[in-house]
């Protein structure tokens, strides 16, 4: 820029000097070397100026273009009147040197607008930039510097190029120009608004660009200065280089102006398509599972209802297999909606053909016309998650006929987009909730897990050994062993059922157990009390079969009553003998009233001695089937036992269950306890 | 499951076929509701067809038997495999329930 402002100054002086002492030879070397110097200083300070914005706004640019040129006219309107002021107050010979100045100064404003001009068009050509834009437009930019040398030269040997050579740089000229003026791109990026924008810059642009033009034309004579005063810059106007940047910055602002004028009625095809766009990236937003469904067809009713220019639209979703809801709707009252769905089952139209359904005019249809419903056309398109009807979306308009092929086929994709959506929100909603289910159960176990004894009491007299697993996270085996001084009671029992109710009233006999263990009372009137309170507490059809047990350590003795449970085995030393012990009573909760004292009668008495073994367990152990549906049974069972009588409670416990893992493989379906008590 | 539902002179035969475990309750339950809901009160299921009988399934049998001598009704079962008549004496249910080995008993029972 200094150096461009600097150039200038010199010019002016070599004017001055030119004007007093002639014009000898050094002197025209070196005016035309500083002219050169200005034009291509002036332009690579507007290169740079306008390379440096990073971000192509069109409009921005092209009121910059604007506001450069207006303040160049305002600059020639003040040089004028300063002209005017100062003609009358200063000598002529004054006015000889400062006229041309002014005039000089108003050339330098009409070559920066026209410069900027090409540096900002240049932007715009080189929108989506190519390898052939930049080459074309580089070889232009080489072909603007040759007309400025040749230009400058010409100026001061006149004739010094054939016609010829001028004609052809003219062609050339318009070829290039011709070319670089079809790159006309980013007017498609542009939307209404900014269209009309640009159309009015450039009519702007164009009006300051005459405006330069004329007033170059009139300057001189305004500012009295008559054809040897001005000198060399009266024929800078016949630069073919002003003329050309001139020239350049009119047509590409004509051309843009005609090509802005012949897309503005397509603007709306290409906001159509952005929006839809915008409208598939918030459908695949919800893809991520961010959505709710509400959200999901909010975007996909309002997509549907622009991309098909619909005024009126909503979403119906089924409830169950009958009923079916109006979610969302737009633009339509619901007695509206009703009017229409009264008039025809759609859903159950489009569930059949499993595609779309579409009433072009509903006045000529056979049906619908008795719902006089303002909407002519009638979209109604499925909504398919999973191969299941889910709902549909219909759009509505006042016009008959009005959607088209594309319309339908770009609701298709919206609905199939929402679709996996929806099925997208469904999985991760079933997967929280299954992970919440999980936690639950998880705590769930370790509470039931608190239950069971967790440390055996064992003591000189008896060994306890526990092999226990549940078939599902929480089971309804049940055993507890409360030591009051020499006397054991213990209870092993299993709840009717599987899995969390089971659970459940595996808790309530705890509570009972150990609440009538303080009362300490005999095992018959345990079951009896036990009976009843299960009665009370146990929904009806839900049971507890137990086996409940006194061990007297001091006595040696114990009595054990079956209610309804597995039998035990007893193993006596001396005889060596396994025996089952059965005696006892219905399982409790099944006779809830006084009459189950009628079916307590009998119970199990035995003096235990040293080397004894007693394996109580619940059916879990017995019932596990192999993979030809035989159960373990308790012919194994018993021969498990015989086989291990002499180890340890523990060990004859994991020995049963081996046996028992190795009989039914993966088929040990139910819960199972195993509790071996060894008399030593 | 299927239950087969047959009418008699005086009472309904109900035919289990297959298993009667903690899924097929459900059936049963729903079935002898609906019978009581029509007042029939005398049920007499024919257990010749039924392979297995979990505690869940008996838990039906069980939660019925005080509605059904409320009423003034009765339940006799029948061809009792062996497997399911173990599991019926294991519970002791066989205490508190009528079980008689073939048909022709049964008619008798229901009239007395």
């Amino acid at each position: 820029m200094t150096l461009s402002i600097g150039l200038w100054g010199l010019l002016v002086v070599f004017h001055w000097l030119a004007n007093r002492i002639g014009t000898p030879p050094y002197l025209w070397l070196w005016y035309q070397v500083s002219l050169a110097g200005f034009f291509i200083g002036t332009a690579i300070y507007i290169r740079q100026v306008f390379s440096k914005i990073e971000r192509l706004d069109v409009i921005t640019m092209l009121w910059r273009l604007f506001i450069i040129g207006m303040v160049g006219i305002t600059l020639m309107l003040a040089m004028l009147m300063l002209h005017h002021i100062l003609d009358e107050k200063l000598s002529s010979s004054m006015m000889t040197i400062l006229s041309p100045a002014f005039y000089t100064i108003s050339l330098f404003a009409l070559l920066i607008f026209f410069l900027s001009g090409v540096f900002i068009y240049k932007r715009f050509i080189l929108y989506q930039k190519t390898k052939r834009k930049l080459w074309s437009w580089n070889i232009f930019l080489g072909f603007m510097m040759v007309t400025l040398t040749l230009g400058i030269t010409e100026l001061f040997k006149p004739n010094g190029v054939p016609d010829t050579l001028d004609t052809s740089i003219d062609i050339l000229f318009a070829v290039l120009l011709l070319y670089l003026a079809t790159n006309v791109s980013w007017t498609a990026y542009l939307n209404f608004n900014q269209k009309l924008k640009a159309l009015g810059l450039f009519v702007l642009v164009i009006v300051v660009s005459v405006t330069y033009l004329t007033a170059l034309d009139r300057l001189p004579t305004e500012l009295d200065l008559t054809d040897k005063g001005i000198g060399f810059f009266n024929q800078l106007m016949d630069l073919r280089f002003v003329f050309f940047i001139a020239a350049f910055t009119i047509s590409y602002s004509a051309i843009s102006i005609l090509v802005l004028f012949f897309n503005l009625p397509t603007y709306s095809i290409f906001e159509l398509k952005s929006s839809e766009i915008a409208s598939f990236n918030k459908i695949h937003q919800a893809i991520q599972g961010n959505f709710n469904h509400t959200d999901i067809l909010n975007t996909l009713l309002d997509a549907s209802m622009l991309s098909s220019n619909a005024r009126a639209g909503w979403v119906e979703i089924l409830n169950g297999k009958q009923t079916s809801e109006v979610h969302i709707r737009k633009g339509i009252e619901s007695e509206e909606i009703q009017a229409l769905v009264d008039s025809y089952d759609m859903l159950g139209r489009v569930k059949e053909d499993r595609q779309y359904f579409l009433v072009k005019n509903t006045r000529r249809h056979k049906t619908f016309k008795h719902a006089d419903s303002p909407f002519r056309s009638l979209l109604c398109m499925p909504i398919f998650v999973k191969n299941e009807l889910q709902g549909a979306v219909y759009i509505a308009n006042e016009m008959s006929n009005s959607f088209e092929d594309v319309t339908l086929a770009s609701i298709s994709s919206f609905v199939e987009q929402a679709s996996t959506a929806i099925e997208n929100a469904g999985l991760v909603q079933n997967a929280i909730s299954l992970e919440r289910y999980q936690e639950q159960i998880k705590i769930a176990k370790e509470v039931q897990s608190q239950l069971l004894p967790n440390a055996l009491p064992n003591s000189s007299v008896l060994e306890f050994g526990v092999v226990n697993a549940t078939a599902e996270e929480i089971g309804g085996d049940y055993f507890d062993i409360i030591r009051q001084d020499d006397l054991y009671r213990i209870a092993i029992g299993d709840v009717s059922g599987k899995g969390t109710t089971a659970a459940f009233y595996m808790a309530e006999i705890k509570g009972i157990f150990h609440a009538l263990s303080l009362a300490k009372v005999s095992p018959k009137e345990f079951v009896a009390l036990a009976n009843q309170a299960i009665s009370n507490c146990f929904h009806k059809g839900s049971f507890l079969t137990l086996t409940y047990l006194h061990i007297d350590v001091k006595t040696r003795e114990l009595e054990m009553i079956r209610a309804g449970h597995c039998p035990s085995f007893y193993y006596s030393a001396a005889e060596d003998k396994i025996s089952t012990l059965r005696k006892g009573t219905l399982g409790l909760g099944i006779v809830r009233n006084e009459t189950f004292s009628k079916h307590l009668k009998y119970s199990d008495a035995i003096k235990f001695e040293a080397g004894d073994i007693l394996t109580l367990y619940t059916d879990g152990v017995v019932e596990a089937r192999n993979t030809e549906k035989e159960e373990f049974g308790y012919e194994r069972f018993q021969e498990v036992l015989e086989a291990n009588k002499t180890k340890s409670a523990q060990e004859i416990g994991e020995a049963v269950m081996d046996a028992v893992r190795l009989f039914a493989g993966e088929g040990i379906h139910d819960d199972y306890t195993l509790l071996i008590i060894r008399f030593l | 499951m299927e239950i087969i539902e047959k009418q008699q002179n005086g009472y309904y035969t109900l035919t289990p076929v297959g298993d009667l475990d903690a899924n097929s309750s459900l059936e049963m339950d729903a079935c002898i509701n609906g019978l009581l809901q029509k007042d029939i009160v005398n049920l007499h299921i024919d257990c010749s067809q039924l392979k297995y009988i979990s505690s869940a399934g008996l838990g039906v049998f069980i939660s019925f038997i005080d509605e059904i001598e409320q009423k003034g009704g009765k339940i006799i079962f029948s061809h009792l495999t062996e497997s399911v008549f173990d599991v019926f004496e294991l519970l002791g249910l066989n205490q508190i329930v009528t079980i008689v080995t073939n048909g022709e008993e049964v008619s008798p029972l229901f009239s007395s």
